[in-house]
């Protein structure tokens, strides 16, 4: 086949993911950076990060991103190993279990956040009052772990599934027990796939955006730096500050993650060079 | 009479059954509650009985839902935006991802490196330019618009898959088809494709779960009330009719009917081609 028609194939994808990906986030840098006074460029520089930096609404929904982070560490990632634990083994009714915890999933945040708003409504749900300001990070992040614990158990169970036979025959044969088999051999075995865990938790918890637009519309609490800048941007008339403050959020999500991959791999080098 | 270990084992199974009987209760019970909450008559049978079944069918709350809340309307455009959004990131996916599948494709790190950089960032890093882009281009509020930042959105992570599966097959495919006399041109769009089937399959469950279930983009691209997508257009309809939630719960419903039922079908596709999409590397 011909060069030309090689790229002739290869240019129409990459084409929209940079006119409508990797352009639009360029732009933000440069709308964060620069702002237009009639018709004329003004040079802000790090203007805008300084004022986010000092203004307490948005170290108020940064904090909010970080407990609820901490948290659905707890209940996705925490939980979801649990139950990958649990349910390692492949008997039927592991696996009809396993589809049954995987199943929210699929679901949409925005009927995930109706239905657990209907029930935890006040005066008439089930669970009046939990989605108040002094329990509303718990309460979304409990909702969190409810839709994706079962995503972090697949996650584990790839990596259990991974583990040979023979290496828990030994253990079991030294006379290890359930914990010291967890925690001694599967643990660090599963390293790879706890740190893949950890990243897609932190990334989910600082791009979410449709729970907490959901559940807490009409409310401060709950705000987080996904909802804020959307806020600024439509609602208080603050483009350039909202612009600010998406860059800030993926600059916080880019580089979390290549730090997180950087680990991982220094991680695994030092274990192979023991080993 | 000593316990061997297979007893003992087993009696930590039974010991732990109420356990796991409970987590699946409390995983079932807000997908349940919604469907039966769908069929009540009143707001008063929904919360006074929130265990119990439906006294009667209330089937007309569906109907209420479709006609009062346009949710036959939405559902219409939710087909057509993952219909054409899913052909549109498997076609391009599979051309990009068969070039980037190359060792020698010139340069492939760059290009790697900035798809990798389009999976990691939030869709908010892009959202105020995308608006004004898409203004631009004369698509803003259309269906278009959201098809086109759906593609977009989809591709790095086909793109990813789909190259290291090419990557992970013999290199002659090409050389095969030009000795088979095949053009370029049939070579693309006719070979190519059924050769990634198992790749492609899991592309297309999750850009059909994601667009299907996507919300921000939705709601801030197409502002057109007949436009709606259906979590849109579901938002819309709680905030016009929020007294009346048996009606509601029809319109939620009908949302996750159809990727439970696929779910349903297909589950271990589902699970497996969900967490492939967010682990990639």
């Amino acid at each position: 086949m011909s060069r030309r028609g090689q790229a002739l194939f290869f240019a129409p994808g990459m084409l929209i993911f940079a006119l409508f990906v990797l352009l639009p986030a360029t732009q933000t840098w440069i709308d964060s950076l620069v702002v237009w006074k009639q018709g004329r460029p003004e040079w802000l520089g790090l203007g805008l990060y300084q004022m986010a930096l000092s203004d307490a609404r948005f170290q108020q929904a940064l904090s909010s991103n970080l407990i609820y982070f901490l948290w659905t560490l707890l209940f996705e990632v925490g939980v979801g190993l649990l139950l990958a634990l649990g349910l390692e083994r492949n008997t039927r009714w592991n696996q009809w279990l396993r589809v049954i915890f995987f199943a929210p999933t699929v679901l949409s945040m925005v009927v995930v956040g109706l239905v657990f708003g209907f029930l935890f409504k006040d005066g008439v749900g089930l669970l009046p009052g939990w989605l108040n300001a002094s329990n509303a990070l718990l309460t979304v992040s409990l909702i969190s772990g409810w839709a994706s614990a079962g995503f972090f158990m697949v996650i584990f169970l790839g990596g259990l599934a991974g583990i040979p036979e023979d290496i828990l025959e030994a253990a079991r044969l030294d006379g290890a027990g359930t914990w010291q088999t967890f925690w001694f051999v599967k643990l660090p075995l599963l390293r790879e796939v706890v740190y893949v865990g950890l990243l897609v938790c932190f990334t989910g918890a600082f791009k979410a955006f449709d729970l907490f637009w959901v559940l807490f519309r009409n409310q401060e609490e709950g705000t987080i730096v996904g909802t804020l800048l959307v806020r600024e941007f439509f609602q208080y008339g603050h483009p350039a500050y909202g612009s600010a403050l998406s860059a800030i959020l993926a600059l916080v999500v880019t580089a979390g993650t290549l730090l997180g991959m950087k680990a991982l791999r220094w991680s695994l080098d030092r274990s192979r060079k023991s080993r | 009479m000593h316990s061997s270990p297979i007893s003992g084992q087993h009696l930590r199974t039974w010991l732990l059954l109420p356990f796991w009987i409970l987590g699946a209760i409390a995983c079932l019970f807000p997908v349940v509650w919604m469907f039966m909450g769908s069929l009540k008559k009143t707001n008063q049978e929904l919360y006074d009985h929130p265990f119990a079944w439906p006294q009667s069918w209330a089937w007309e709350n569906y109907a209420q839902a479709i006609r009062e809340g346009r949710m036959g309307n939405y559902l219409i455009n939710s087909l057509l935006v993952v219909a054409l959004s899913v052909l549109g990131t498997v076609v391009l996916g599979v051309w990009t991802g068969y070039a980037l599948g190359k060792r020698d494709f010139p340069g492939r790190t760059l290009w790697l490196g900035a798809i990798l950089l389009g999976t990691l960032l939030p869709v908010q890093a892009t959202l105020f330019p995308l608006i004004r882009i898409l203004q631009s281009l004369g698509l803003h509020d259309s269906l278009w618009a959201l098809i086109l930042a759906y593609i977009a959105q989809s591709l790095p992570p086909a793109i990813w898959l789909l190259a290291a599966y090419f990557q992970a097959i013999p290199r002659d495919l090409e050389e095969a088809a030009r000795i088979d006399g095949a053009s370029t041109w049939r070579f693309y769009t006719s070979i190519l494709f059924p050769i990634a089937k198992p790749a492609i399959a899991t592309v297309i469950v999750i850009t059909c779960l994601n667009t299907w279930n996507e919300f921000l983009l939705a709601m801030l691209l197409v502002l057109d009330p007949m436009k709606k997508t259906l979590p849109v257009g579901m938002i819309t309809f709680e905030a016009a009719h929020s007294t009346f939630y048996p009606a509601l719960l029809a319109g939620l419903t009908l949302i996750s009917v159809p990727t439970l039922l696929i779910y349903a079908l297909f589950n271990r596709h589902v699970m497996r081609g969900m967490v492939a999409g967010a682990v990639k590397s």
